[in-house]
């Protein structure tokens, strides 16, 4: 079969979701006969190829040949540089820690309706939440469900939204299955169009109205890893809301994700 | 204490039984005995080895060690560099990762070897993990000595295949160009070009008719534009091209608008099955294309698209067809009354029209019209794809144009 094809004019390779495929798979695909360009599109700055062994992953097994390109040198990475999904204000975040600022926002994400009185909110839990885990060593909070059922009914951006767009697609996000589970069932007698998921799963989607529940009040695990928030971050196109414990993010080490994003929102929000 | 010199043949890794018991065969051990013979490692560069007998990690270094005489001798056959040849440990870590794919070895396969930061090789056999001490590749855990063995095999036949050598050869001239910032002939000047990315002043050449370029080209933003005039100019002929779309920045967007620029012959795929289908769907809600220029291959297809698929298309229809004749045949004898054979009729129209719909095509399409319309693909009971089926297959991918897989 491989003999017929090299006849064939199979001469361009495209990669999509660059970024998620390890080197050696992506390797495999190039030596496809007769391939001479490759073109691949992704982003580094997102979830990375899953790799369970950590001994594979902390040797750089897990790393995209997207993800090399882009560490080694950055220049040679073009950038699509105008995103039609996001409040300006959900973006910059995002914007500043993992693109360098060089995402614009385009002419569609200015004036939309209805107005959003505040497009991104932090909710503090203030140590009441707390993290547990299960037999399959997932988490759930249980204090956080709670806190998003009350923001679902109450928050006036939400309330609006909904009120306006009968079709808005609501999600509540979580990195942990378990927490995604507890959040379905808290959901089902709700009578509104909620879809629940996985920060994993739900790359490379939108949502009208994003709630991310950050779970954990302890230790900080891959909640706390910076693709995986970048993705989390930035699926909102109107109304972004965080539940979390503000104290534990605080209290994060120097060079984590979470607290760095924390002290910027709390610069934002002074006077 | 190995004696290199006597390297291991097949008589005595039988001697040594049980630990090789696992898939790797005397047919093995005699290609790993010849390729020591061809390609004599050079052992100073190797740790000594202590056991006095051929142990299963020994093997794993004798395949290293087969590899990296590899990539020497193609840096000699092919590269043609006047150097002195790079021997022993220093090698490019892409090295291996594009030996381990030259023959479409399996991703469990290559997925072994990694680059690692600090010097020399080292093995990691699941139980002890050894810390890399300088630059270098790390031999991760093949996992059985049929792996090993794999990869010997494919090397030794690498090695008397003059068009998989310069397959490497190239492969591995357009990855250092991108990573070590191009090569200084010609050819690499040419390819490093492009991640500078095209000038939007400079005028483009486009590969495809000028009017559907333009098209595309009017509906998207300076960077998109700049993407796609880049792969769809002349200039770009081979090498790499790197695009980062951070969220929301219209990645597919760009992709398919790459796709209508090019046109034809490209291959299309992405690590996941939802992805790829993602992609197939906006493909052909742009309207330019349809089956069979498009085509899906494996069988992780969504629902949305599976008209697309062959294989998918050809089951299809065998199913229909045989719903369809046993309505035809269902019984109604001479005291049939018009009541029966109207809802006969109605019953097969039904499921013409549900084959019509699935298949993305005109509902009022004849019966006979949507057999020629889909391939004959039979798959044998393990799902693999009967003889005559490849023919079929083979043809679809000769008029294909773009085709998805995963």
């Amino acid at each position: 079969m491989q003999n017929a094809i090299s006849g064939s004019t199979f001469h361009t390779f495209l990669l999509d979701e660059g970024g998620q495929c390890t080197e050696a798979e992506f390797f495999i695909a190039t030596t496809f006969p007769g391939i001479k360009r490759v073109i691949v599109m992704g982003d580094p700055n997102q979830l990375q190829p899953t790799v369970l062994e950590q001994s594979c992953k902390k040797h750089g097994f897990g790393e995209s040949w997207l993800g090399r390109v882009y560490k080694l040198d950055k220049s040679k990475v073009h950038l699509l540089d105008t995103q039609y999904r996001m409040d300006p204000v959900i973006l910059q975040f995002p914007n500043k820690r993992f693109y360098e600022s060089r995402v614009m926002s385009g002419e569609n994400v200015q004036n939309r309706e209805p107005q959003v009185f505040a497009p991104f909110l932090f909710f503090d839990t203030q140590g009441r939440g707390r993290e547990e885990s299960d037999k399959t060593f997932s988490f759930r909070n249980s204090y956080e469900i709670a806190v998003i059922k009350d923001l679902l009914k109450q928050d006036p951006d939400i309330v609006a939204i909904i009120e306006a767009h009968l079709d808005a697609r609501i999600i509540i996000i979580t990195p942990y299955k378990s927490q995604a589970k507890h959040l379905r069932e808290m959901c089902g007698p709700l009578k509104m169009n909620i879809e629940v998921s996985t920060v994993d799963a739900f790359q490379g989607q939108e949502g009208d109205i994003v709630i991310l529940s950050t779970v954990r009040t302890k230790q900080v695990g891959f909640v706390d890893d910076k693709q995986r928030l970048n993705v989390a971050l930035t699926r909102a196109k109107r109304v972004l809301r965080v539940v979390g414990d503000k104290a534990f993010f605080e209290g994060l080490p120097n060079g984590s994700t979470l607290r760095l994003w924390l002290s910027t929102l709390q610069r934002q929000s002074l006077p | 204490m190995i004696d290199w010199e006597c390297s291991p043949t097949w008589e005595k890794v039988g001697e040594l039984g049980a630990p090789f018991s696992s898939g790797f065969t005397r047919y093995h051990a005699k290609l790993l005995d010849i390729c020591l013979k061809k390609y004599k490692p050079d052992i100073n560069q190797v740790e000594k080895l202590s056991d006095d007998k051929l142990k299963y990690d020994d093997l794993e270094k004798l395949a290293y060690m087969v590899l990296v005489e590899f990539a020497a001798s193609v840096d000699r056959q092919i590269m043609g560099s006047g150097e002195e040849t790079r021997m022993g440990l220093d090698l490019h870590p892409y090295d291996v990762f594009v030996m381990g794919t030259l023959f479409g070895a399996k991703a469990a396969n290559v997925s072994v070897l990694m680059p690692v930061k600090g010097g020399k090789l080292l093995f990691w056999d699941g139980d002890e993990t050894f810390e890399a001490p300088n630059d270098g590749l790390l031999v991760y855990k093949i996992a059985s000595l049929s792996g090993s063995a794999r990869i010997i095999e494919c090397l030794y036949r690498a090695m008397s295949d003059g068009e998989a050598l310069s397959r490497y050869g190239m492969q591995r001239k357009m990855l250092h160009q991108v990573v070590d910032g191009g090569d200084q002939d010609e050819r690499g000047a040419e390819a490093s070009s492009h991640y500078g990315r095209v000038n939007s002043n400079q005028s483009i050449q486009y590969q495809s008719n000028d009017v559907v370029a333009h098209s595309i080209l009017c509906s998207l933003n300076n960077s998109q534009r700049l993407a796609v005039l880049t792969v769809a100019s002349t200039k770009f002929q081979e090498g790499f091209f790197a695009i980062q779309g951070p969220p929301g920045c219209g990645k597919t967007t760009t992709m398919v608008s790459m796709i209508s620029a090019i046109g034809k012959g490209m291959i299309v795929t992405a690590p996941s099955n939802a992805a790829v289908a993602n992609l197939a769907l906006k493909l052909v809600k742009t309207g330019r294309f349809s089956y069979p220029s498009v085509c899906i291959f494996g069988d992780g297809c969504d629902e949305s698209v599976r008209f697309l698929n062959p294989r998918r298309r050809s089951e299809g229809y065998r199913r229909a067809l045989y719903e369809y004749e046993q309505a035809k045949s269902e019984p109604c004898g001479e005291a049939a009354s018009t009541q029966d054979l109207k809802e006969r009729s109605r019953k097969m129209d039904q499921k013409r029209r549900q084959l019509a719909l699935w298949l993305h095509v005109d509902e009022n399409t004849t019966m006979e019209k949507l057999g020629s319309i889909c391939p004959n693909i039979a798959v044998d009971e393990r799902g693999s794809i009967m003889p005559e089926g490849q023919l079929a297959v083979l043809q679809l991918l000769s008029q294909a144009k773009i085709v998805l897989c995963t």
